[in-house]
């Protein structure tokens, strides 16, 4: 599905991510996880062709990265992708169904009528995440955690084999970020999809996760089997701080100890 | 009724100046982008007082300037992790320097290249008015054409470059706003242009219940200050200018206070 081979994206002379090199394979859930700064969207906008590479290669879906390979920029349609809330304009009153709907159009600059399958897979979607009470609400005047079931929808209606979520959960709640852990979890077991998520914690990862990549300052600190690596020694390496982990269920929860590795004022 | 059959001209120009501007404008401020209506406006405005200056046809030159500040601006924007506001500042500035340039070394009187400054619909041509209505037919062709894939880019910039080709779109967006900037550097002016564009979608924006209802409302919000501005000009023998961008701003801060108001009803209710 994605394969990177010492991958570098340099800029002004900085290596902003890299040398990074790894594979993502069919029906796997790979969590990306790094304090901030680490390049973890920096490596999504990488993915998906917006941030160019400076050295080794990437391979998405069968198709070679670069800027100017119209295979790739088509492939590229077909990845599902959810960005933070921030990227989406508050100011455009879209209905909750328009927005679903965008995940059915998109190959075509040209307009194309909904066909009957579109409405079809659309209303599913809705069925599925519990959203046709809102069908007919603007996407503007819902909740944090409503707007992001609504994108997941819109994600379930493009029907790609392949999603990248940018931290889903930011921003909400606690109770929302638990029930969107949970509804990804589900996406992924019942649709046989391959997802990619960044998020800045481990605890927003769900237990689904068979493959754990840890970046820091754009480089690959360690990747595998989230049991095996999320040891308290590793993730406070990782932030920075002391770290304690608790493994409950399938679960990982991190927690700082409140201290950190090197004095707070270095 | 005399006075309306002589002033049809002008009501014409009104409403098509009006309700294009107030179409385009909802993409503008859907897409938080309003500082490229005054770059645009100003480019337009150095093209069309360039062309008075040259002795060519201000409309082609107008079009010209917004022509290519468009380009620019679309190049600009391409860079997603670039702010462009700064470059915008910077271009906004040169044009309106060249403008004020053009206006200054303008041999003779000043008026024809200062009615691209203010505006001047009372001495709105019949060849104008067709252009103006050409302008709006294309607008109309290319939102419905477009319509799926500009609502798209309307809701998300970086999500529409994921899935069309939404630089493309984009610049091709600049260049219908372009066209609807020279058409109504006419009725409002260069300097004014900003607030008949901007206000009727700000207003559109926050009472509109749907995109497709957005696009109505300012439209018609456009129209509606446009000819009542017009109305109050000629009733109260000020410019004409000035008075549809003042008339449009009291839609505005109207349409805010209706709003706020109902919010606060309904949060004591």
């Amino acid at each position: 599905m994605i394969q990177l081979k010492d991958v570098a994206v340099i800029r002004d002379k900085k290596t902003i991510l890299g040398p990074l090199s790894f594979a993502v394979k069919e029906k796997d859930f790979v969590g990306i996880i790094g304090p901030n700064g680490a390049g973890k969207s920096t490596l999504l906008n990488l993915l998906l062709g917006l941030e160019p590479i400076t050295r080794g290669s990437l391979q998405i879906l069968g198709h070679e990265f670069s800027g100017s390979n119209k295979a790739f920029r088509m492939a590229r349609k077909k990845i599902g992708v959810l960005f933070q809330d921030l990227n989406y304009q508050p100011d455009v009153p879209l209905l909750v169904e328009e927005v679903v709907y965008f995940g059915r159009g998109g190959l075509s600059v040209f307009d194309s009528a909904d066909t009957i399958q579109d409405n079809e897979i659309v209303q599913q979607a809705m069925e599925k995440l519990g959203l046709c009470h809102l069908s007919k609400r603007l996407y503007r005047d819902l909740s944090g955690g409503e707007k992001q079931k609504v994108q997941l929808a819109r994600l379930l209606a493009q029907k790609s084999s392949l999603v990248l979520l940018d931290e889903p959960t930011a921003g909400l709640d606690l109770d929302w970020q638990e029930r969107l852990t949970q509804i990804v979890e589900e996406i992924f077991h019942s649709e046989s999809k391959t997802i990619v998520m960044v998020t800045h914690e481990v605890d927003k990862l769900p237990a689904c996760c068979n493959k754990l990549l840890m970046l820091k300052k754009g480089k690959l600190l360690l990747s595998g089997n989230p049991k095996e690596i999320c040891r308290p020694e590793i993730l406070s390496e990782l932030y920075g701080c002391h770290m304690e982990v608790v493994v409950r269920g399938n679960r990982i929860h991190a927690f700082s100890q409140g201290t950190r590795v090197k004095p707070w004022m270095s | 009724m005399d006075v309306l059959i002589a002033f049809s001209p002008v009501i014409i120009a009104a409403v098509l100046g009006g309700a294009s501007a107030g179409v385009v404008g909802v993409y503008v401020i859907g897409m938080r982008m309003p500082f490229i209506t005054i770059a645009s406006a100003h480019a337009a405005l150095a093209g069309a007082v360039g062309g008075n200056l040259l002795g060519v046809n201000p409309v082609l030159t107008g079009f010209l300037g917004a022509l290519v500040g468009a380009i620019i601006l679309g190049i600009i924007t391409r860079n997603h992790n670039f702010d462009p506001n700064a470059a915008l500042g910077t271009i906004f500035s040169l044009m309106l320097g060249l403008a004020f340039l053009g206006i200054g070394l303008s041999p003779g009187p000043k008026t024809a290249a200062l009615s691209f400054m203010w505006g001047n619909l009372l001495f709105v041509t019949a060849d104008q008015l067709w252009l103006m209505l050409l302008v709006f037919v294309l607008l109309i062709l290319f939102i419905i054409v477009f319509n799926k894939s500009l609502k798209l880019l309307l809701f998300s910039r970086q999500l529409a470059v994921v899935r069309i080709p939404a630089d493309t779109l984009f610049l091709l967006l600049l260049l219908v706003e372009a066209s609807v900037i020279t058409i109504n550097l006419q009725v409002v002016g260069g300097l004014l242009l900003y607030s008949l564009i901007c206000n009727p979608a700000i207003a559109a924006l926050k009472i509109a219940r749907s995109y497709k209802s957005a696009l109505v409302v300012g439209g018609i919000i456009g129209v509606i200050s446009a000819v009542g501005g017009f109305v109050f000009s000629y009733m109260l023998n000020w410019p004409v200018g000035a008075c549809i961008v003042l008339f449009s701003s009291v839609i505005v801060f109207g349409v805010m206070s209706v709003k706020k108001f109902q919010v606060t009803g309904r949060n004591y209710a």
